[in-house]
């Protein structure tokens, strides 16, 4: 048999359990398909079984590597709901990608925090409620007492278990914290190999004589290319890849000496890119900050604005109020009157009084409210005025930030120009433009001129005009003067007119509307 | 009554959902039941690959002529930029517009347009208009659930300024009682009328149509739950699984969930996960994806049941689709589904997967007599809901509004003159704001149908080219004042700037002096025009690109004739600049062309054929007609025989430039082997040397038969070539590529029988000669094997007068043009599954992913010829097959990966490389599959310096694989030809 797992696991493994065709097993933190993989050999011998890795990279080679099996792509444990996991971005891609996480790791910002749902131990194990389940493995990086906890009652037992019992990267060992969970489940402990603890139930106790030696010559294995254990040969191999490499980099050195004057050129290119990239950057950051804080003062304004509109809002109501007060008021006093007559004689001409005072503060009251509503009136018209400002407002920012940007396309351009130089520069090194060069250029546009097939498909424009004028004489469009339809240089930024626009137009009406618009 | 509608959520992101469907369906009943209402709809030709496709769904619904085009001045959408000059702008000249088209009632059919696009969506501005503003309300949701959909500050300033912005309106429509009660919620001041919706119109008839060919994907005997919807939080998904997880042991056995929608790998995903998390089994769900109307008529009718557990919807369709396919149905209690769902027992409370559940299991556990009550009751219900009620309850709503008579006497110049004022409150320039403002103002079509045919390039300078003759031959077979038998006029015009077309005086103009333009104003197209660009327009393409999409926004339709695609096609006989010029001409023309009219059914199919492979997203027409041909009228009485002796050998003729592509070196080598297999035969070459073709001409003039049994006639007359057709056994044709096949018909005038390489358009036009046979292109053997059976079997002469061809004449091939045009008809049409006016040729054409072909090969490399001396390198012609099921394009992801390029390295004597890098050639358009195309490779001496025994030539797919089998070819011959120079090219 080929060995993948990572310390010889799935050698004892198949000692004790050699003798079942096709059984079945639950591996937990199952990891890589391949890589340091302890169900693959039993995989290759036809047992199936299901697999439970939370990081999705992983879970998807194992889908891929597994299409027979059930992956669950979930974490183990008795956290109700979902855990947080942290995973490296950018892994499971290609190997070239990887290193490139690896320098993310190592500038401290390559770690993914990712939300997993969690389930039970019990709910896996249940799905092998009708069939054996013939090993089982846990390996969650520390986190074994808490799978274990959530076994619950489910009465599945695999037949053996193999739990990492280290400390992760450690020979430190941690069974004291599970290992009495696994002996109240009927377990006998059978093995330790340095890394894990194999245990083996008490119903299958005649598996326990597997158990004893280290993996040896009699278990007849070979180790995968994958293995530690071959780093050696491995090395080796790559050494001898490196030397037909060289061999094959010395015949190509004509080839290579070009492209190291090319790559000289196209670093210096590189640096004068970055620092003209860099200084324009740098600018249009600053126009845009003091962009944002000329937005922000703005939105302050408007805001304070709708504040005041508020106030004035409620002042309007307080004093509507006041006049229904008013009203009811003088409708009570009218009341009094109708009840009392005898006294009033006595008391008319004081109430006439005061009915007048009434009707004055009435008066008044209305020409407050009606100079409220003015109020209100030209507070929304301010409103929409500034709406229009701050509309022209940020069009001026635009403008600005246009201009920055004009500034880094210039930038952009002077490093295209630097680039050609560099072409130009390349094209020399390699003698392929010269004189000569020219001329045959020149006759070969001859030749096409005269292929039929070319005039059937090919009146270039830029060979067009450049004809016109030459020898062949191309004919003058003469025209009637005609108006065209012209947009200012100047405007609002965000008015904008497309290639379709002047072909909207009927000419007649736009001279009309033009008349009427020039002030 | 005239109804103005606002259409631009016909051109936004709108179109491909309910708004969209909404508004459609509303305005089909709208316009065309008989209720007296004039229906208008205007679109915005600032998106005008969008108005475009938004004209095409109007069609049949909306008359032509009453669809219409404003121009918005701004660029950015509302939610982005907030409320720019340009939109403020916008507004006033989309009001001007309105005012001009002068209606009853003018409807803003989706009054939150232009978030994040530049749609401007009509509200008043001006106050109190001549005419009654009517705006649709379909819900509030994004406000009620504002801190998933409002999550930004500014997004959600313009979504209250929109909200509020309906207090402008005179009256709102809403969908649904709900979106009533929310109208009402938000502006109390305004009426508002329930106006309901319905399924499809269509969706009836697919609910009765045959299903027996749809394949039912789950099981039918046991218990099937169906969702059909979106995968966002609102939409509920997530608990709905959840209920099904708390099922009893003994139905989540059983029960299965059906889920279809538009689904990407990452929903897909989260379900599959969702659902196994709550311990189901894997196997009772069924991910379906997108499916057809027709389809899921289909699975609506078979499933148990219909689950909508949307926590918030404005409507409810699909609740409405399943019932009236009779399917029971329960949903949430929230929103508008209890008015769509009737039954108050058949609501649940969506944020409690116990309450689904209950909902749910109470369905499938009930007993057959219930179920098919609950049926009943479904599709009874659904009754209460369709377009003519929505449509009637419309118009109530409008002559409500209408009834009490206003009046106000704004008119459309008031409206001018205000959006006049704006402008200069915004500082926008007078001319500036005439010109949207002129944009905005309508006319009426021009009446009548109109044809109009291009032909600059040919009036400004004549290259006599093929496109040329066609072009003068056409212009002078239908002179001006023309007019076909139903009236249609036609008129030629011209264009060489970016003002856009001038009427072109055709008296003259093909001869010398100044082209003389007296109109002062381009013209304007409409309704009822159609554009043939008749002549070669690469050099024009970028200016025809905004008129002739104006033209078709105004309704005009535009036809680009399609001389050949070998430019694309077979690049390796061309100038290095030409594929790339056609491309972009090609790209162009493909994105303002309603139809494509053929030179032959060839390059029509071709065109096909590569539309559909790269599932082009626009529809296209494809037609194709044939060329005329004159020969035959020149008389031929009076010619002397050009061999001055009669020579009883047989003579055999070829016509054409010699050049790469026609295939000489081919022709020549076929004589070499019949010759020195003693077979006693002449051959004619007629044509002038061509392009890059020195090698061939060395060949031909140190030809030891040259003269003697090989002849070349350079420059001769009509009169001389018409004497060598009379005279000659047969003609041997033996190109690689064609559009046309012109020699072939003049043979078959002359009853001459011809030998043609096999490709289809020489099949296609060989139907007109009495006898033809064919030869692989490229097979001097092949050619060879033809000839001795000619010689074997002559055709008998009979045979040869029998099929008299009938040829059309120039006038007769221009009529054919004319009416084909005028009267649609086309041979084909490319039809692509999605419609999609913005992706139009910015993804199609990028690889995606891997290509594969099981264990076969994907690719098969055939050398046609070379090496040979071209320029002062050595040159390799290479025929490239597509084997695989999909398109090849050089154009990759954005990191180049999945492009497929060709690739030459020299090889040393052990057979292995002798470079790292190696150069890269182009496809320049596309490969389809079981197409082929011929690409040149160039060999640096470099390589044979350095002692290269072969060259390996190869295709790669970037980034994922070399392909096998490569093609080999040995290279030692070259050493000599280096050395002599000491290493600074070929001799």
């Amino acid at each position: 048999m080929i060995s993948y797992a990572q310390n010889f696991e799935d050698i004892i493994l198949q000692r004790a359990l050699g003798h079942v065709k096709e059984g079945a097993y639950l591996d937990i933190g199952a990891n890589d398909p391949v890589h340091d993989s302890v169900s693959l050999a039993f995989y290759e011998r036809g047992w199936r079984g299901v697999h439970v890795e939370p990081m999705p990279v992983q879970a998807q080679a194992l889908r891929a590597a597994r299409p027979d099996e059930t992956v669950l792509e979930v974490a183990v444990g008795t956290t109700e709901g979902n855990v947080q996991l942290f995973a490296f971005e950018g892994t499971g891609l290609t190997t070239g990608i990887e290193a490139f996480a690896e320098q993310h790791v190592s500038a401290g910002h390559a770690l993914r925090e990712l939300s997993v749902p969690s389930v039970r131990l019990s709910s896996v194990l249940e799905r092998f409620r009708d069939t054996e389940l013939h090993w089982m493995k846990i390996d969650v990086e520390g986190m074994e007492a808490d799978v274990l906890s959530s076994w619950d009652a489910s009465p599945v037992r695999p037949w053996v278990l193999l739990i990492e019992s280290t400390l992760p990267n450690s020979p430190v060992q941690n069974h004291e914290e599970w290992q009495d969970a696994v002996f109240a489940r009927g377990y006998e402990f059978a093995y330790f190999d340095g890394l894990n603890r194999f245990y083996v139930h008490q119903d299958h106790r005649e598996l326990l004589k597997s158990f004893g030696p280290g993996p040896n010559f009699f278990d007849k294995f070979q180790l995968s290319g994958n293995s530690p254990f071959v780093g050696h040969l491995r090395e080796e191999i790559g050494a001898r890849r490196r030397e037909t490499e060289q061999v094959q980099a010395q015949l190509a050195n004509l080839s290579a000496i070009f492209q190291q004057q090319a790559a000289g050129i196209a670093q210096a290119i590189e640096q004068a890119r970055e620092q003209a990239s860099n200084a324009a950057l740098a600018g249009a950051e600053l126009a845009q900050t003091q962009a944002q804080q000329r937005i922000g003062a703005l939105e302050l304004e408007l805001e304070r604005l709708s504040r005041d509109q508020d106030a004035l809002r409620q002042e309007l109501s307080q004093r509507s109020a006041d006049l229904r007060d008013v009203i009811g008021q003088n409708s009570r006093l009218l009341d009094e009157i109708s009840s009392s007559r005898d006294s009033a004689a006595t008391s008319l001409a004081a109430l006439n009084k005061d009915l007048q005072r009434t009707a004055a503060k009435s008066a008044t009251l209305a020409e407050e409210r009606n100079d409220a509503l003015e109020r209100l009136a030209s507070v929304e018209s301010e409103t929409k005025k500034s709406l229009i400002a701050s509309a022209q407002e940020r069009d001026a920012l635009r403008n600005q930030l246009q201009v920055v940007r004009q500034h880094r396309a210039q930038a952009m351009d002077h490093i295209e120009a630097m680039s050609r130089q560099m072409e130009h520069l390349r094209g020399q090194s390699q003698g392929m433009a010269d004189v000569a060069d020219m001329a045959a250029l020149r006759d070969e546009l001859d030749q096409l001129r005269q292929s039929t097939f070319w005039r059937m498909t090919s009146p270039l424009r830029w060979m067009v005009d450049r004809l016109r004028r030459m020898a062949f004489g191309a004919r003058d469009v003469v025209r009637r003067p005609v108006q065209p339809a012209q947009m200012q240089a100047s405007e609002p930024v965000d008015v904008v007119r497309t290639e379709f626009l002047p072909h909207l137009v009927d000419q007649d009406v736009y001279q009309k509307v033009k008349a009427d618009a020039r002030p | 009554m005239r109804v103005w509608v606002d259409g631009q959520c016909l051109q936004t992101l709108s179109r491909r959902r309910g708004i969209g469907r909404y508004v459609l369906e509303w305005l089909r009943e709208l316009s065309l039941a008989d209720n007296g209402v004039d229906v208008h709809v205007s679109l915005n030709a600032a998106m005008a690959s969008e108005a475009i496709f938004a004209r095409r769904l109007l069609g049949g619904i909306v008359d032509a002529d009453r669809i219409h085009c404003w121009h918005g001045a701004n660029q950015s959408g509302e939610g982005r930029a907030g409320m720019t000059s340009g939109r403020l702008f916008s507004q006033a000249a989309l009001n001007y517009h309105v005012a001009c088209i002068a209606p009853d009632i003018a409807v803003s059919a989706s009054p939150f347009e232009g978030m994040a696009d530049c749609a401007v969506p009509y509200v008043p501005v001006n106050g109190p208009t001549p005419f009654r503003n009517v705006a649709i309300f379909y819900d509030a949701i994004p406000h009620r659930m504002s801190e998933t959909y409002l999550a930004s500050p500014p997004v959600k300033a313009v979504y209250d300024r929109r909200l509020m912005g309906l207090r402008s309106f005179d009256g709102l429509l809403a969908i649904s009682e709900y979106a009533e009660r929310e109208a009402r919620s938000f502006v109390p001041q305004i009426a508002v009328q329930n106006i309901m919706a319905a399924v499809h119109r269509d969706f009836e008839s697919y609910v009765k149509a045959d299903h027996s060919g749809i394949k039912i994907e789950f099981d039918r005997k046991k218990p099937s739950v169906l969702y059909v919807g979106g995968f966002d939080a609102r939409k509920n998904v997530g608990r709905l699984i959840e209920a099904f997880g708390l099922m009893p042991a003994n139905m989540i056995g059983r029960v299965q969930f059906i889920v279809i929608g538009d689904m990407d790998a990452e929903v897909r995903g989260n379900l599959r996960n969702q659902w196994q998390a709550c311990g189901l089994p894997e196997n009772n769900l069924f991910l379906l994806g997108y499916r057809s109307d027709l389809e899921l008529a289909a699975y609506y009718c078979v499933v148990d049941l219909l689950v909508q557990p949307s926590l918030l919807e404005g409507f409810g369709l699909t609740a409405l689709e399943a019932m009236t396919c009779g399917t029971p149905v329960i949903a949430s209690n929230t929103g508008a589904l209890p008015e769509v769902v009737g039954d108050p027992s058949r609501l649940f409370d969506p944020e409690s997967p116990q309450d689904i559940c209950r909902a749910m299991m109470g369905d499938l556990t009930a007993n057959a007599a219930s179920r098919a009550k609950q049926s009943k009751a479904a599709k009874e219900r659904s009754k209460l809901f369709s377009w003519t009620n929505s449509a009637e309850r419309s118009v109530a709503m409008f002559q409500s509004l209408l009834a009490p008579a206003k009046d106000e006497t704004h008119s459309s110049a008031d409206a001018r003159k205000s959006a006049i004022r704006t402008a200069e409150e915004l500082k926008i320039a007078p001319d500036t704001a005439a010109l949207f403002l002129a944009a905005a103002h309508t006319r009426p079509s021009p009446g009548g149908r109109r044809i109009f045919i291009d032909i600059s390039a040919t009036t400004v300078e004549d290259h006599k080219t093929g496109i040329q003759r066609v072009v003068k031959n056409i212009a002078q077979s239908i002179g001006p004042d023309f007019e076909t038998e139903s009236g249609t006029t036609v008129e030629y015009i011209f264009l060489d700037d970016d003002r856009g077309f001038f009427r072109l005086d055709l008296t003259g103009a093909f001869e010398p002096g100044p082209v003389e333009i007296t109109e002062t104003a381009p013209i304007i197209f409409g309704v009822g025009d159609t554009i043939i660009m008749l002549d070669s327009t690469w050099a024009y393409h970028t200016l025809h690109y905004g008129v002739l999409q104006a033209a078709r926004m105004r309704g005009a339709r535009v036809v680009t004739v399609l001389y050949d695609l070998v430019p694309l096609m077979q690049s390796s006989f061309c100038d290095p600049g030409m594929p790339i010029v056609f491309n972009a001409w090609l790209r162009t023309a493909l994105k303002y062309s309603d139809a494509f009219m053929c030179i032959s059914e060839a390059v029509a199919k071709e065109l096909k054929s590569v539309l559909g492979s790269v599932r082009y997203p626009m529809p296209k027409l494809i037609g194709h007609w044939p060329l005329g041909a004159d020969f035959l009228l020149a008389k031929e009485k009076g010619v002397k025989p050009v061999r001055s002796r009669k020579a009883a050998r047989p003579m055999f003729l070829t016509v054409g430039t010699v050049e790469p592509r026609k295939g000489h070196a081919t022709i020549l080598s076929a004589f070499d082997r019949l010759w020195s297999g003693g077979e006693d035969v002449e051959l004619h070459i007629v044509g002038k040397i061509g392009w890059n073709n020195a090698h061939v001409e060395e060949r031909i003039r140190t030809h030891k038969e040259f003269d003697r049994r090989l002849f070349w006639h350079v420059g001769i007359s009509d009169t001389q070539l018409m004497a060598l057709y009379r005279d000659c056994d047969a003609l041997i044709t033996a190109s690689f590529a064609e559009g046309f096949g012109l020699p072939i018909v003049e043979a078959a005038q002359f009853g001459k029988p011809v030998i043609a390489s096999d490709i289809a358009v020489f099949r296609e036009v060989s139907k007109a000669a009495g006898h033809a046979s064919f030869f692989i292109p490229g097979r001097p053997d092949e050619l060879e094997r033809a000839i001795l059976e000619f010689l074997e079997a002559p055709p008998s002469a009979a045979d040869l007068k029998a099929a008299k061809p009938q040829w059309p004449t120039w006038e007769e091939s221009a009529k054919l043009l004319l009416q084909a045009v005028e009267h649609e008809r086309w041979q084909f049409s490319h039809d692509p599954e999605v419609y999609d006016p913005i992706n139009d040729d910015v993804l199609v054409w990028r690889m995606t992913g891997p290509v594969e072909n099981g264990s076969r090969p994907v690719a098969d490399l055939r050398l046609l010829e070379g090496p040979f001396r071209h320029k002062d390198g050595q040159r390799l012609i290479v025929e490239v097959c597509n084997l695989s099921e999909t398109f090849w394009s050089s154009e990759g992801n954005e990191r180049g990966v999945y492009a497929v390029n060709a690739g030459i390295r020299p090889l040393n004597t052990f057979g292995d490389p002798m470079t790292a890098e190696f150069p890269r050639v182009r496809i320049p358009l596309v490969i389809v599959p079981g197409d082929k195309v011929t690409l040149a490779f160039d060999i640096d001496y470099r390589w044979i310096l350095r002692g290269a025994v072969e060259v390996e030539v190869f295709l790669v797919q970037e980034g994922v694989a070399y392909w096998e089998p490569t093609l080999r070819v040995d290279v030692r011959g070259l050493a000599e030809l280096v050395s002599e120079v000491g290493g600074t090219g070929y001799a």
